[in-house]
């Protein structure tokens, strides 16, 4: 079970001793127990309602790299601090303090991070601090399981008769249940449903440069690593398209096609209302009638504008060559 | 030191207990790396190949089960960091997924990749020319041209349903070296193909602004590579990357062309039209006989260079700098296609043809040499200075400098028409253009103060500044301000929320509608046309000419008051159930957009729920609801005499209110009816979206028939049961339902010549209809499972 505490600490004290310990050398916030992980084993198994001992068959149990927390001296209080005051022998119905670093609730959210950032502050991580999730209190332990053999937020959903069952987009939908809604789209949408693609292929949760924590710089950027015939510079850009794919597109699925936000020509008469054709309005489809206009039925526009992402033919300032 | 902590045995810690290292076997496999292979089949009952869109189940047969997990490596005490792990996914399907990995753990770690998903879009589309997956699409034999598809005779009898599909294979490798603790290298390299084909359009000519067209497939022939390699050092209080992303795109298809199936126009070049010659006699050269061609550019081969460099610092007082920047060149410079493919009209248009004025058609150069230089830096500084206060602060630079050159190019707007160059009218009807090479500098600064206020609740205010610049487009430099607030509170481990709301204006310097406009045409066209507005007297001189209507605003440019709200509350009213609710609202009031964009709004809440009884039986459910809407306005108008008078005709006004809703539904189990033995757990999952579209006209405008609703309806819903036979054999069923039916209003009920075509417009549509699929699927494997 998770560690037992008394009723007479409440969470600011534990709090506050966390963070004394942390901030702290060792030496003056408390002592480490010897014994190394076997010290922790007498008491913690695979029986725990966190199972324990899976660690060792991850990373961090590699005890021939010298990186790996539980190769270190102080095992598993590499992570979890100085905790020799938690192993003292109690008297019956004494209550027992926690570890010294703990990875839940309980803890401060930074104090939780720093021990994770020591080893893992670089890459990808460098620009953690700061970083969305890092603002709303969000931890590494919120996502990740690290004494689970694979931390699900690692694992693709890979089983095609099963929809989001598993796999890192059921731990980002925990907060993001939009998006999951979202991706259930069948006129169009992106594979995450059918694990062709997670949420971390566009997005780096751990902060990133881009906007919306996406993985590249900007979010064309972030979408020309699959789209890169969109990338030109075409001879005719659309003005639009060149600065923000989202201007038309909803990336995490919709009711239209090509993950479009609305409908065309609705959608391209937001921003062209010329003479003519361009600003006509145009009517749903009358099967009794003689108002079956290309304008608005099967591709709409693009029946002749198909070129919008950009023409690079000589006469393709209109998008249709 | 150890020598100087507490010791275990001298202070009387615990007794050692039976713990799972107690049982040596246990203790292996619940230590040791877990390998697992996979086998069976799949039964896939449904022909509707769209239920095949990225998982593969394309057809209804049997399909191989195949999923291998193949993953060694010593027990972790051993001192021996080799590992190797071999995984295949879904090996049976077209979606498949394999990979390799070997490496020493903190030392080099290779890998090799390959993935394939297939994409499927429709089997109902239909279309009479021949060579279809081809970039040269032609008439079958004999062909009868027509105005329209009614009038091509020999239409129907050639019409041949395709799939429009495609399928991306991607093959990557890279791997991992650690130099020292502190500085390795990764490099990432992959190779992507994309085949097949996608809807477009192939347009033969115009009568007056009016087009031929027919929608037809394309080939798809892409081949992208990507290299990403980044040096790493991560120090203690320091870490910095430099590296190198490099992006390639190569398309196999550098055109796309097509026979006219039309009736020539009289407005296009004898040459251009079916039989085109004057006495209905095949166009000598032309093959086969007599068939005008027309051809468009497909998307050109381009690169991409970027050098990135980050860097991050820890600072005194719990303090952290970063600055990354990235510098990017973008390029492209394939060979234009000629103005024409029809070479009886190709002669002066041709690459190389005089450009010193005397033929103002001919190409200005042969390739666009475009270029565009990227930079995007960013800085950040944060802290938390004590311990209730987290502070940060960033500044962002994103810059796009397009350095395409801009010359003058002639607009033939399709393959059939006239194109004389020495006509001066070519050029004073506005069928000449200066391309606009877009550039895009943003600056971005943000702060936000969070500081906990009570027990574990945190309240975070922030501010952000905006500002981008545009070369070309109707408003240089928009400006934004965001002001907002967030306040998280978790004060017990039973109850927790979430509120934010953010607030934002944005205003551009000014609003100029016509610089695109000016900027593109030459400047007789311009003095042409603002002669004509002016002398209308109905149009402020600031706002001639125009292209757009001088009231619209176009949205991503517009000014806008946003405001968003999220709320989110979650609740453990006992140890077996958690209970979350949300709402999230967002509206974007454009207020200054007399035509355009002038409201957006999206909302919608949900609710999740999950109860786990005990530990045999965990249940989950939950309910989405999102409705995301758009209103904008419209002004109709000609392009002859009445122009000015309808432009400013309030009663040539429309409105149209584009609303789509949405239910998603979810709910499942797991049981353990033997627990490690016998497993078994089911899900559904149900969608409904309704798209909605309410147009009103003014009273100049005649109200057509209304919009129907475009719907889309899914059920799915899944079972599973797995046995397990002995420690390393488990059996493993399944069974999945799912349903997709959608109405779309846009292709339902069509055929190729069933849109409405005059004597001087026609579009041959694509014949497909909005499809779905009812599919059942069982699943049998084995699962062999080793350590």
């Amino acid at each position: 079970a998770d560690e037992v505490v008394g009723d007479e600490i409440v969470a600011d004290e534990i709090v506050e001793r966390d963070r004394v310990i942390l901030s702290s050398a060792p030496e003056s916030a408390g002592e480490y127990a010897t014994g190394g992980m076997d010290a922790c084993l007498k008491c913690h198994d695979e029986t725990e309602k966190h199972p324990i001992l899976s660690i060792l068959a991850t990373p961090h149990g590699v005890m021939a790299d010298e990186r790996a927390p539980l190769s270190r001296e102080h095992a598993c209080q590499t992570c979890h601090g100085a905790s020799a005051e938690h192993m003292k022998e109690r008297d019956e119905g004494e209550p027992r303090p926690p570890v010294s670093i703990r990875f839940g609730p309980d803890t401060p959210s930074d104090l939780q991070n720093q021990v994770c950032l020591t080893c893992h502050e670089g890459n990808s991580r460098m620009n953690w601090t700061g970083s969305p999730h890092d603002l709303q209190n969000v931890t590494c332990a919120s996502c990740h399981t690290v004494h689970s053999k694979e931390d699900p937020v690692l694992v693709k959903n890979i089983d095609p008769m099963v929809f989001l069952r598993e796999g890192q987009a059921q731990v980002c939908f925990t907060c993001h249940q939009q998006q999951r809604a979202q991706i259930q789209q069948r006129v169009s949408s992106h594979p995450l449903r059918e694990g062709k693609m997670e949420c971390s292929s566009c997005h780096n949760p751990h902060g990133s440069v881009g906007p919306e924590l996406l993985v590249k710089s900007t979010l064309n950027e972030t979408c020309y690593q699959c789209h890169a015939e969109k990338r030109g510079p075409f001879l005719w850009e659309h003005a639009p398209v060149r600065e923000d794919c989202s201007v038309c597109h909803t990336p995490h699925g919709s009711n239209h096609p090509a993950l479009l936000k609305t409908r065309v020509p609705q959608l391209c008469q937001q921003c062209h209302m010329a003479a003519f054709h361009p600003s006509t309005a145009y009517p749903g489809p009358d099967f009794a009638g003689p108002a079956l206009d290309y304008h608005s039925l099967d591709k709409g526009c693009l029946n002749c504008h198909s070129e919008v992402h950009g023409s690079n033919h000589p006469s393709g300032v209109r998008w249709t060559r | 030191a150890q020598d100087e902590g507490f010791d275990l045995e001298e202070e009387g810690g615990f007794e050692i207990e039976d713990t799972a290292k107690g049982n040596q076997q246990a203790y292996k496999e619940v230590t040791n790396l877990e390998s697992e292979i996979e086998l069976g089949f799949f039964y896939n009952s449904s022909d509707d190949q769209l239920f095949g869109n990225y998982n593969g189940f394309l057809d209804d047969r049997f399909y191989a089960l195949g999923n291998v997990d193949i993953w060694r490596r010593n027990l972790h005490d051993w001192g021996d960091d080799y590992s190797v792990r071999l995984r295949g996914q879904n090996l049976g399907l077209d979606s498949r997924w394999a990979g390799a990995e070997f490496g020493r753990q903190g030392r080099y770690g290779v890998f090799f990749e390959y993935d394939q998903l297939p994409v499927f879009r429709s089997e109902t589309t239909e279309s009479f020319f021949l060579g279809l997956g081809t970039p040269s699409l032609t008439l079958p034999m004999p062909w009868t041209p027509g105005n329209n598809g009614t009038q091509m005779t020999d239409l129907d009898a050639n019409l041949r349903s395709y799939d429009v599909e495609s399928q991306r294979k991607r093959w990557s490798g890279g791997g991992s070296l650690e130099f020292t603790e502190e500085f390795g290298l990764d490099v990432r390299y992959d190779y992507e193909t994309k085949k097949g084909n996608k809807l477009s359009a192939a347009m033969m000519g115009l009568s007056g602004g009016n087009p031929r067209s027919v929608v037809v497939p394309q080939p798809l022939d892409y081949r992208t590579q990507q290299l990403d390699a980044m040096f790493r050092y991560v120090g203690d209080d320091a870490q910095f990357s430099l590296g190198y992303y490099g992006s390639g795109f190569d398309n196999g298809n550098n055109f796309f062309e097509w026979e006219n199936p039309y009736l020539p126009q009289a407005t296009w070049n004898p040459t251009a039209g079916y039989n085109c010659t004057a006495d209905g006699s095949p166009f000598p050269g032309l093959e086969p006989a007599g068939c005008g061609m027309g051809r468009k550019a497909t998307a050109p081969d381009n690169w991409f260079h970027q050098i990135l460099a980050s860097g991050g610092y820890d600072l005194p007082h719990r303090s952290r700098v970063t600055l990354s920047t990235a510098f990017g060149w973008m390029l492209q410079d394939d060979d234009f296609q000629p103005y024409s493919v029809n070479s009886a009209l190709t002669a002066t248009t041709q690459a190389g043809a005089p450009t010193d004025g005397t033929d103002l058609a001919a190409l200005p150069r042969l390739s666009l040499d475009g270029e565009i230089f990227t930079t995007v830096l960013d800085f950040r500084v944060a802290s938390k200075p004590i311990d209730k206060l987290n502070l940060d602060l960033g500044y962002r630079f994103d810059n796009r400098d397009n350095n395409t050159p801009q010359d003058l190019y002639v607009r033939i707007r399709a393959d059939s028409e006239d194109q004389n160059p020495a006509d001066p009218a070519v050029v004073a009807n506005d069928q000449a253009r200066f391309n606009l090479p877009y550039s895009y500098r943003q600056h971005k600064v943000d702060a936000d103060a969070g500081y906990r206020i009570w027990r574990r609740t945190d309240l975070t205010l922030g501010y952000e500044w905006k500002m981008t610049e545009r070369d070309h487009q109707e408003v240089e430099k928009l400006q934004e301000n965001t002001i907002g607030a967030i306040l998280t509170s978790q004060p017990t481990s039973f109850f927790g929320t979430r509120m934010s709301y953010g607030h934002s204006w944005r205003n551009g310097n000014d609003y100029v509608g016509n610089r695109p406009f000016v900027e593109g045409n030459t400047p007789l066209v311009i003095a042409g046309d603002a002669a004509s507005c002016l002398g209308s007297g109905l149009i402020p001189a600031d706002e001639c000419p125009f292209e757009n209507h001088p009231l619209l605003r176009k949205s991503y440019l517009a000014n806008r008051e946003r405001d968003e709200f999220k709320f989110s509350f979650s609740i453990v009213p006992r140890e077996d159930t958690t209970l979350a609710l949300y709402v999230n609202y967002m509206d974007e009031d454009y207020e200054d957009s007399e035509v355009g964009v002038t409201n957006v709004r999206n909302w919608g809440p949900g609710i999740d729920l999950s109860y786990t009884p005990c530990e045999r039986l965990s249940t989950h459910t939950f309910y989405s609801y999102q409705d995301f809407r758009t209103m904008q306005n419209g002004w109709s108008f000609t392009g002859t005499g009445a122009m000015f008078t309808q432009v400013t005709d309030p009663d040539r006004r429309w409105s149209s209110t584009d609303q789509d809703r949405t239910h998603t539904v979810g709910v499942g189990f797991d049981l353990g009816i033997l627990p490690g033995r016998l497993d078994f757990g089911a899900d559904y999952l149900f969608a409904r979206s309704n798209g909605q579209i309410d147009l009103t006209v003014g009273p100049a405008l005649t109200a057509g028939a209304p919009y129907p609703d475009s719907t889309s309806t899914q059920h799915n819903a899944s079972v599973y049961a797995t046995y397990q036979f002995t420690e390393n054999i488990s059996m493993r069923i399944g069974y999945l339902f799912a349903y997709f039916k959608q109405s779309d209003w846009a292709v339902d009920g069509l055929d190729p010549d069933s849109l409405s075509c005059s004597t001087n417009a026609c579009v041959i549509g694509s014949g497909r209809d909005s499809e779905g699929y009812t599919a059942n699927v069982v699943s049998w494997s084995l699962t062999y499972r080793f350590w």
